[in-house]
């Protein structure tokens, strides 16, 4: 368990990201974040990244899922390092993905 | 090190990437090439392994993937031939969702031009008539702005996790699927025309599965069973599928037995195959 969670506001229900997330921990997030989806279903779905600090393919391959099942999921509070693994990959021409605060250029 | 071609060598990068390298050293545009295709198709939804970016290691560069963890519908069914319908049902859905895919013209290479030079160099070595036949059909297919693999066979789908996967992005174009099909043709059944062998070295499957594989590839995809669509698509297919395998023969092996072989046969298919259709569009 990662005690994952997440939070209604202005009808957008957001859920923040764990840390470091690679394929060693990939499906129990998953598993999380669809629970934690599932009873909140309402509104669109917003992944908080501030304390993501690395996201491998398996963790993009949950997003990617993720987009799949709900068409409209947004990132926000990406830092730098993780942006430039969503803007190589090409998820930031796929889905919105906002800079944390204080890195947007 | 995971793997070598003739081309390049895979070496795993960590536990989910690989890196891609090119033997040779200028290979920088082909592999940025290669890249930006399958990022393309990665934007557009085509489930394939995620793109990274290119490196450069001991003065080669190299393409960086996702590792897949996954193996080939050929796999699949060579492991249990019981269930090639389920496996070939797979490729032909993804298949179908490649062709449904749009692009704008420009995005991708057209098909149509690759098609067209290889019709038009075929002048000189087959009879007039059917020279200029041939480019007429090619001529006349209509611009069709979807997404097409371009070497589509069952080595190039995996399936990781219940999902197939795309693979080898090289070929990612846009044209009719005609021109797909003689690809998957020629993968099926075409290469192995005058060697029955081919399709063992290819995919370790024998000619007569890899026959059958084409026939559920045109099943399926036409959603039919009637015989003579079947039969008239297949045709046109074949017609694209002898041309690029003839001028490919005649470039590279019209000194060798075999190639002779192959040349002749592909003349004779062509001769038969134009005097029946005057369409390439179905």
């Amino acid at each position: 368990m990662f005690n994952m969670s997440g939070h209604y506001k202005n009808g957008e229900f957001t859920i923040a990201l764990y840390y470091h997330i690679d394929s060693n921990n990939a499906a129990d997030i998953e598993a999380e974040l669809l629970e934690i989806r599932k009873s909140n279903p309402e509104g669109k779905l917003v992944l908080d990244a501030a304390k993501v600090d690395y996201i491998s393919s398996a963790g993009l391959r949950i997003i990617l899922r993720l987009l799949k099942a709900e068409k409209d999921v947004k990132i926000i509070n990406v830092k730098p390092a993780v942006y430039e693994i969503f803007d190589t990959t090409g998820f930031t021409d796929m889905m919105p993905v906002e800079k944390a605060f204080g890195n947007c250029r | 090190m995971i793997g070598k071609g003739a081309n390049g060598t895979v070496y795993r990068y960590d536990a989910e990437t690989i890196v891609k390298t090119y033997h040779d050293e200028n290979a920088l545009e082909e592999m940025t090439f290669s890249r930006d295709m399958s990022r393309k198709a990665f934007v557009k939804g085509i489930p394939t392994a995620i793109p990274y970016d290119i490196v450069k290691a001991d003065g080669t560069f190299g393409a960086v993937y996702e590792l897949l963890n996954a193996e080939s519908i050929t796999k699949h069914i060579k492991a249990e031939p019981e269930n090639m319908e389920k496996h070939m049902r797979t490729f032909v859905e993804l298949m179908k969702l490649i062709h449904a895919t749009p692009v704008e013209a420009g995005e991708v290479p057209n098909m149509k031009d690759v098609a067209q030079n290889w019709a038009d160099f075929l002048k000189g070595h087959i009879a007039d008539g059917e020279w200029q036949k041939l480019h007429d059909m090619v001529a006349e297919v209509p611009e069709h702005l979807f997404l097409m693999h371009g070497d589509y066979h069952t080595n190039n789908v995996m399936v990781q996790n219940g999902e197939p996967l795309l693979i080898d992005m090289d070929t990612l174009a846009y044209g009719h699927p005609v021109f797909e099909l003689a690809s998957v043709f020629n993968a099926f059944v075409g290469f192995s025309s005058v060697d029955s062998e081919a399709s063992m070295r290819f995919f370790k499957l024998p000619l007569e599965m890899t026959e059958k594989m084409w026939d559920l590839t045109l099943r399926m995809y036409l959603d039919t069973e009637d015989r003579e669509k079947l039969k008239s698509v297949s045709n046109k297919a074949k017609i694209i599928g002898y041309t690029r395998i003839l001028r490919r023969t005649i470039r590279r092996e019209a000194d060798t037995e075999m190639g002779q072989k192959l040349i002749a046969f592909c003349k004779a298919q062509l001769s038969e195959l134009l005097a029946k259709e005057n369409t390439l569009v179905f």
